[in-house]
């Protein structure tokens, strides 16, 4: 197992398996202390913690900027919801389709986005992604256009039971991401990002691991959107909106841009400050984005670059 | 076959009109990232907030005014001072974190949202027009909307008046020779923060009169400005990020397309067609139709 020999040279160090696991054990405690309602919020922030997850994959480790990601999310999100409603196929069958809709999408669309760079890649990203939506809305036979399809089985009734179904898909995500990113894959990527031109020299397959990469965020985001159908009940049209592509990026950047963990962190942040202000009703999303702009004025590296340099400067002294 | 040729040239008119549209509003967003490099994504807050302006001073000047020419010089002004001002103060305020591609992205687009619902909580959700000033022409069997054409004209002379002004005049050299290269513009004795905090406000100022010139043309809401901002990314695209005058032609191409394909085909069917075709174009000359070499 080279995969596994490298990560425990390279990732597992004493003081990451405390804090991890301290985090882990808080997490899967949770429903002992918690109120239902924060059970739910949990979910949805474990559902966006996926999806911010596969968008920090491509841009803070293969430098791919998306503007798009709402399409992989949308496209894994409506071929659960349609597998479900129209050929009553379990959630468990579902899910393991979606993610495979959306790596097929991941793959036409990366082999034209190859020679875009950076804005003009964003910008690429964002038209297909609303072609899709508008696609979404034109064959409403299919999609139900604007209003959606709702009645979506969930994974169970059980609340306690789906939280802690939801959290273990989290948990084996992040940690095969961690293992991706670590290993020699990661590494290459990372190279990508830095400099083109360079690692070509160097005799890496560039377009191959760009491609590589588009697949396996989309395969991520796509089943973070079956998740999340599967969880809500309801899919709309406006799944595939540049809000929910946004949605992923500022997590991302506010947990901590390539990082893997930082986008569980803005996940978790965004979607508690997010529900919490449903109480305020109309000026949420005014607190809400208010908020975000303090954060990042203030943070604008992301928290978990943040605390560690926190931590490290504490150590210093 | 006349009368069928009669509607195509009808189709034709209107989407070059409707262009025109498009090319200012793309121009503002392609001049930000051409001189500063930063994608802003409340481009369209601005523009919606130029919507917003109008409105209101349209609706408070005409009890007072009767005239049409004087409310709309006055509202003009007033677009114009306002966006430019709040364009400012948004750069002065975000000016610390701008310089990072990624949290200059976030950040913009997260005070879009506070503009839009600051907007929404003021003066609610609701769609509000106000009422057209003119009527139309009739010149060949052709109907030509007059508030389309004064929109087109505006627009026009806005874009080549700023392309005049970025080549001939010292500010627009400064401007050009600061996106070339900030390093040497500094050595040079220019500022680059002035000249970004000039172009930023220049930018939300022509998002602001956009707003101001549909404003009689459509129904205006609070989430507007997100189809004016997909709008500006499709056309700035199509024209080469970073070239103003490119926007004009990719403008006139979009809205000629846009309108031939609801003509011919199905109006459902345009956004998918323009997106297909910026797509292309991108694929196939990943620096856009005007712009300079990659």
């Amino acid at each position: 197992m080279p995969l596994l020999r490298q990560f425990s040279t390279t990732y597992i160090r004493s003081k990451s398996i405390i804090v991890a696991s301290i985090i882990v054990a808080v997490l899967s405690l949770m429903p002992c202390f918690a109120h239902l309602f924060i059970i739910r919020v949990s979910i949805r922030a474990l559902i966006y913690a996926i999806f911010a997850m596969s968008w920090d994959l491509l841009y803070g480790y293969a430098g791919l900027i998306s503007f798009g990601h709402a399409l992989f999310f949308g496209l894994g999100a409506y071929t659960c919801a349609i597998l479900n409603t129209l050929f009553d196929l379990p959630p468990w069958g579902c899910i393991l389709i979606a993610p495979c809709i959306s790596t097929l999408a991941g793959l036409i669309i990366s082999i034209p986005c190859l020679r875009l760079k950076e804005a003009y890649l964003a910008l690429g990203t964002l038209a297909f992604a609303e072609i899709v939506r508008y696609l979404a809305i034109h064959f409403r036979e299919l999609t139900g256009a604007e209003e959606g399809i709702r009645g979506i089985q969930v994974f169970s009734e059980n609340i306690l039971f789906n939280y802690y179904l939801y959290l273990i898909i989290t948990l084996v995500c992040t940690t095969m991401l961690l293992l991706v990113v670590k290993s020699s894959f990661g590494l290459k990527l990372i190279a990508i990002r830095e400099d083109e031109e360079l690692s070509k020299a160097c005799g890496i397959n560039t377009s191959k691991y760009k491609i590589s990469a588009f697949l396996l965020s989309s395969f991520i985001a796509g089943m973070s959107g079956g998740l999340y159908a599967h969880f809500t009940g309801i899919v709309e049209a406006s799944i595939f909106s540049s809000t929910v592509s946004f949605m992923a990026v500022s997590m991302t950047i506010i947990g901590g841009l390539g990082t893997i963990i930082g986008p569980i962190v803005g996940s978790y942040l965004i979607t508690f400050i997010s529900e919490i202000l449903r109480a305020t009703l109309d000026i949420r999303l005014l607190v809400y984005s208010l908020t975000l702009v303090l954060v990042l004025l203030f943070i604008p590296e992301g928290i978990i670059a943040r605390v560690r340099r926190l931590y490290r400067v504490g150590r210093e002294k | 076959m006349v009368e069928m040729s009669y509607q195509i040239v009808q189709v034709m008119v209107n989407g070059l009109l409707q262009g025109t549209i498009y090319a200012l509003i793309a121009s503002g967003f392609s001049l930000v990232f051409g001189v500063m490099g930063i994608v802003q994504l409340s481009y369209g807050a601005f523009y919606m907030l130029g919507c917003y302006i109008t409105y209101l001073s349209i609706i408070s000047l005409r009890t007072f005014f009767f005239s049409f020419p004087l409310v709309a010089i006055i509202t003009f002004v007033l677009v114009a001072i306002i966006t430019f001002v709040m364009g400012l103060c948004f750069l002065l305020v975000i000016r610390r974190v701008l310089y990072s591609l990624n949290t200059s992205m976030v950040l913009t687009f997260v005070f879009a949202i506070l503009l839009e619902e600051l907007v929404r909580i003021i003066l609610g959700p609701t769609f509000r027009t106000v009422p057209r000033f003119m009527g139309t022409l009739e010149v060949f069997n052709l109907i030509i909307d007059l508030q389309r054409v004064i929109v087109a004209m505006v627009a026009i002379i806005i874009i080549i008046g700023m392309t005049i002004f970025l080549s001939k005049t010292k500010l627009g050299k400064a401007i050009r020779f600061v996106s070339e290269d900030k390093e040497v513009a500094m050595l040079m004795g220019i500022n680059p923060n002035k000249v970004y905090i000039f172009i930023f406000g220049v930018s939300t100022l022509i998002a602001g009169i956009a707003g101001f010139l549909i404003t009689p043309l459509v129904a205006i809401y609070p989430a507007m400005g997100y189809d004016a901002l997909v709008i500006a990314f499709m056309v700035s695209v199509l024209a080469g990020l970073g070239t103003v005058k490119g926007c004009l032609p990719a403008g006139l191409i979009c809205g000629l397309l846009e309108a031939l394909v609801a003509y011919f085909w199905d109006p459902a069917m345009r956004v998918i067609v323009l997106f297909l075709v910026v797509i292309l174009i991108m694929v196939i000359r990943p620096q856009g139709l005007f712009g300079k070499k990659l």
